[in-house]
């Protein structure tokens, strides 16, 4: 699904440049569940957004599902993003001035559905998420841990391919994020390929495959042995 | 300590360079604005308050009620001072003023023309016209004593002291001689009553036929009550002064009415207060475009301030963190209130000097404008600079101090999470930003509504060809007769002169300022008809393209034709009540004849048609008017040959040559200068408001930039984000239109009732302004949401 050759990314800000991915070559197969980890700073939310096409390669090429991502308009990245992918962030990035019900529509209504459809599906997945009795609620009115279930709500009510999880459970205790990962991996089970950037090694063990990153370049990969034992 | 908060404030103010600039230019070009507005309004409203016993003086006018239609007038016969003196013991003094009338004035080699005023000698004693030199006991003492005002005296002999120098006063070879007697001090510009010259009403010509004429009006008469007493005294026994003197004139008017009447109903004579003069009567201004013009410097003052406070506010609670970081650390509410409040003060004080600068600057252009008279001094007046400060301290207070109590008294956790910025202020700014495009949007319509009716005014067939007659004022310095004949045979031959034709007075108002008209009342079958009466020349019908529908034009081939023929509009028959008048005399003056008829046409207004007009050639009275009817040639090769012709033919006087359609703006002055007036405080005010929707904009987009990142990743297109940030803006726009757009048909539909050839209020104008104001907010919002939609979110929810 995700092939990545000679993948480089640069930020110039006023005089310094920055090489923030250096050379990164990955496949990542339909139906996968990778985990991106390395230290702070060391490019993966970076990688992840390039992935995610929200930003472009600086060099390279990145492919997605047979097509060229690399030198896309800004307008064809976004065509091609809108129902395929779906986001979930640390910080959950809710819009505080909307319901969870409206938060979860929103990508909906980008993709121009209409509105029964809409309300048909956002329910569905309130209610797969065990979060349906606070759809009227605002997101500041919500537990961290069930803010990030609006969020992951919002990234599958599209039923995208792809899901990209930048450090999903970095803000919630480990309850939560037990939890979190738990509804990642039954996603996973039911087909959705993931992209998950983590801290933490416990998250690390949910996926099939780690990838580490340093300085902007894999260093190693290692297959799970909840993957091997899946094969 | 408060020097502190003040030296905070001035970090703040250089840090944010845009936001304190749009604060201060907005503010400056306001005040400016509103401060020239109050001048022009304070000029008007302080017409003759200068006279210091002001509240006794007034202005007597006629009210009569005649068959045509009820008429009012200032115009008062020369022996009604006397009389009112004599038979009402609170009339301290009377005193007749014939209005300034230009001569020649002549001195050695020098002529000029001035401006004559003549009066009774008790005209220094109710007046105050200062004097500078002369004894001003017995400044009109002698019967051919003339006071000059300074700049006359000064104009005329230069170094050398006038008094008791003798001017020659008057047409050639009809010079008086008056004797200086004192220099007065130019008359201010805000006197209704103006001069160059004061002399004695004796010298009027004339004045010996009509001392005692009661029926020939030509003069005003004021008069000064006595101490303690109210005008409706006197009102009161002017009813019986009217039965004394006007006998005649009431038993007419009794037997012309079918209903029983009483006197006060018929004629009656009433009184002005000096300070109102200047609004009321013939030659008035309109309080109400006094009153426009206060209420637009109010609006555009008002927008200032709704800039002002929306913009402070929104920056306050853009910086809730930092100050809530300062309560963190210790501030009290008071310290908040007065940094903020401080800020707010210094902003708007740069605002108002920089105000005060640019109205300064714009004081001679804006005079200029408005017809001179408005000087910046009056702005140093105790009651101006109360209300100044009173709206500087309202507009900070709300403006710094709002901001500082609502986040002194928001929980600190609310204010570092960044709570309070959205919602409640949320409702203020759009409240503040829906009222400024309202007062803008209705003053668009209303300067859009009035230029059509201009137009349409400016349009209306007035019954005379007014694009291609060129009318001359002949001046002073010659005689009208012997300059027309020189003029026909001079440009006899000229292929581009049609005709040429001399008149009494000019039609609207030429180069020389001046407009006159007369009325007589003539019999007819036991009928008083009052009608104007136009002094003419052969081919002043021609000239003017006005045809005959009965009888004949004038004709030098008939000898009578200068004595005793006249020519009437159809109005006048109407009046006389005959449907062919031709044959027909008119009784008193010479029994004239009427030789023809011609259509009503508007000589005197754009308003007034079906005028009763009697149009007669004679070789007594004065041709101050000289008409041309030029061929579609160029016009300027035309005025061109004309002033050369003009140069041999009238050596004496100014070639002040006008085209008729030049002339006839004057009709439309008022309108023209409301017109203006509200054009350039619409442009300002949309201006203002934009500046406002810029900043408000920009400050809205900054406070919505993770959401506008969020719904980026979520699928939104640039577009999508564009539109959506356009929609919020373009919501409060159309409810400022949905407000304004009411008012102004209501305003409007009001306003051109005044009229009686009016515009239908067109839809579309509406429809017009509409989108010029919506474009006009999309491009100014545009100029952040398209920088909105482009931003990368991934740096947007990065820097969150
Ligand atoms: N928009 C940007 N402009 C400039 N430099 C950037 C930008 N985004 C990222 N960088 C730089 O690129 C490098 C990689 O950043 P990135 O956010 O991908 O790190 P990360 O691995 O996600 O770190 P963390 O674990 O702390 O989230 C860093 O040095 C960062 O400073
Ligand atoms: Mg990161």
């Amino acid at each position: 699904m995700i092939q990545i050759q000679n993948l480089k990314k640069s930020f110039r800000t006023e005089e310094v440049e920055t090489l923030a991915l250096n050379n990164v070559n990955m496949n990542i197969a339909s139906g996968e569940f990778a985990a991106i980890m390395g230290p702070s700073g060391c490019g993966k939310s970076t990688l992840l957004n390039i992935i995610g096409m929200l930003d472009n390669p600086t060099e390279g090429s990145y492919q997605f599902a047979g097509h060229e991502v690399g030198g896309l308009k800004e307008r064809q990245r976004t065509q091609l993003r809108k129902g395929n992918l779906g986001f979930v962030f640390q910080s959950f990035n809710l819009i505080d001035e909307l319901t969870v019900y409206e938060n979860v529509e929103l990508p909906l209504i980008y993709l121009k559905m209409n509105k029964a459809e809409r309300r048909e599906k956002v329910k569905v997945v309130l209610e797969r998420m065990k979060i349906a009795h606070r759809e009227k609620h605002f997101p500041q009115q919500l537990s961290g841990g069930q803010q990030q279930r609006v969020a992951i709500s919002r990234a599958v009510v599209t039923n995208p391919k792809l899901i990209l999880a930048d450090e999903p459970t970095g803000n919630l205790d480990s309850k939560n994020g037990i939890e979190v990962m738990n509804l990642l991996t039954e996603l996973n089970q039911e087909g959705t390929t993931i992209v998950m950037v983590t801290h933490s090694d416990r998250d690390s063990h949910y996926a099939h495959r780690v990838i580490n990153l340093f300085d902007g370049q894999i260093v190693t990969e290692s297959q799970n042995r909840a993957m091997g034992a899946m094969l | 300590m408060f020097k502190n908060y003040l030296k905070i404030a001035w970090r703040n103010i250089k840090r944010n360079k845009l936001h304190s600039f749009i604060h201060i230019t907005g503010l400056a070009v306001a005040f400016s604005i509103c401060i020239l507005l109050f001048l022009v309004a304070y000029f008007h409203l302080s017409y003759d308050s200068f006279h210091k016993e002001k509240d006794q003086l007034f202005r007597t006018s006629r009210f009569v009620n005649n068959a045509q239609g009820p008429e009012v007038s200032s115009q008062m016969p020369l022996p009604a001072a006397a009389a009112l003196e004599a038979e009402i013991p609170e009339i301290e003094t009377a005193v007749t003023v014939h209005r300034a009338m230009p001569e020649n004035f002549s001195y050695g080699d020098i002529n000029m023309e001035r401006l004559i005023t003549r009066t009774d000698p008790d005209f220094f004693e109710i007046f105050n016209f200062p004097v500078i030199k002369g004894n001003s006991a017995t400044i009109l003492s002698g019967m051919h004593n003339i006071a000059l005002s300074e700049s006359t005296a000064n104009a005329i002999f230069g170094e050398t002291d006038p008094i008791g120098k003798d001017l020659k006063i008057g047409k050639p070879g009809q010079e008086q001689i008056y004797s200086v007697s004192a220099v007065l001090k130019d008359p201010p510009k805000n006197s209704s009553i103006h001069f160059d010259a004061v002399t004695r009403i004796e010298t009027l010509y004339g004045y010996a036929e009509n001392k005692n004429n009661w029926a020939s009006n030509a003069s005003n008469v004021f008069v000064k009550i006595a101490k303690n007493h109210g005008p409706g005294i006197v009102e009161n026994k002017l009813v019986s002064f009217v039965e004394k003197y006007y006998p005649e004139q009431l038993a007419q008017l009794k037997s012309e009415h079918s209903e029983a009447m009483e006197t006060l109903e018929l004629l009656k004579v009433h009184l002005t207060n000096i300070e109102d003069v200047h609004f009321s009567g013939e030659r008035s201004a309109s309080i109400a475009l006094v009153y426009a013009i206060m209420a637009l410097g109010a609006f555009i003052l008002l927008i200032a301030c709704f800039n002002f406070v929306n913009l402070n506010m929104a920056q306050s609670f853009k910086r809730s963190r930092e100050l809530g970081v300062r309560k963190t650390l210790g501030a009290f509410k008071g310290q908040l209130f007065l940094q903020l409040w401080g800020e707010a003060f210094l902003l708007y004080f740069f605002g108002f000097i920089m105000g005060m600068g640019l109205a300064y600057q714009l004081v001679p252009a804006f005079s200029a404008q408005f017809g001179g008279g408005i000087e910046i001094a009056t702005l140093f007046q105790p009651a101006f600079l109360v209300i100044m400060l009173i709206v500087f301290i309202v507009v900070t207070l709300i403006a710094g101090g709002y901001p500082a109590l609502k986040m002194a008294n928001f929980g600190l956790v609310e204010i570092l999470k960044g709570n309070v910025s959205t919602k409640k202020p949320g409702a203020l700014r759009n409240t503040l930003l829906v009222s400024q495009f309202a007062i803008s949007s209705l003053l668009i319509c209303v300067s859009w509504i009035a230029s059509q009716q201009l137009d349409f005014l400016r349009e209306i067939p007035i019954g005379f060809e007014r694009e291609q007659v060129i009318s001359i004022p002949v001046g002073y310095q010659e005689d009208g007769r012997t300059v027309l004949a020189r003029m026909r045979n001079e440009l006899a031959e000229d292929p581009n002169i049609i005709s040429i034709a001399g008149a009494g007075g000019n039609l609207g108002r030429g180069r020389d300022r001046t407009t006159s008209t007369s009325i007589t009342g003539l019999d007819y079958n036991q009928n008083q008809i009052s009608a104007y009466s136009l002094l003419a020349d052969f081919d002043y019908l021609k000239t003017l393209q006005i045809p005959i529908i009965k009888g004949r034009d004038f004709d030098p081939n008939f000898a009578t034709d200068t004595i005793n023929a006249v020519v009437v509009t159809e109005s006048f028959a109407k009046a006389m009540g005959e449907s062919d008048p031709i044959g027909k005399y008119l009784g008193g003056e010479g029994a004239d004849q009427i030789i023809g008829m011609v259509p009503d046409f508007n000589a005197y207004s754009p308003s007034e048609k079906e005028l009763p007009i009697l149009i007669h050639l004679s070789n007594d009275e004065t041709i101050n008017y000289i008409f041309l009817k030029v061929g579609t040639n160029d016009p300027q090769v035309v005025m061109e040959r004309l002033e050369s012709v003009w140069e041999k033919v009238a050596p004496r006087s100014l070639f002040n040559a006008s085209f008729l359609d030049e002339n006839l703006q004057a009709w439309y002055e008022m309108e023209s200068t409301l017109t203006r007036v509200f054009g350039i405080a619409s442009a300002i005010a949309i201006f203002l408001s934009c500046m406002g929707l810029f900043a408000i904009s920009m400050l809205v987009i900054e406070l919505r930039t993770k959401e506008i990142g969020i719904r980026k990743v979520m699928g939104a297109s640039v577009n999508e984000i564009v539109s959506m940030i356009s929609l919020h803006f373009l919501k409060l726009v159309l409810i400022s239109l949905l407000i304004a757009m009411p008012l102004a048909w209501y305003a409007m539909q009001n306003w051109i009732q005044n009229y009686e050839y009016r515009i239908a209020i067109n839809p579309l104008t509406f429809i017009g302004v509409g989108l010029i104001v919506a474009v006009i907010a999309l491009v100014t919002v545009s100029f952040h949401s398209i920088k909105a939609g482009n931003a990368n979110p991934v740096k947007s929810l990065r820097t969150e």
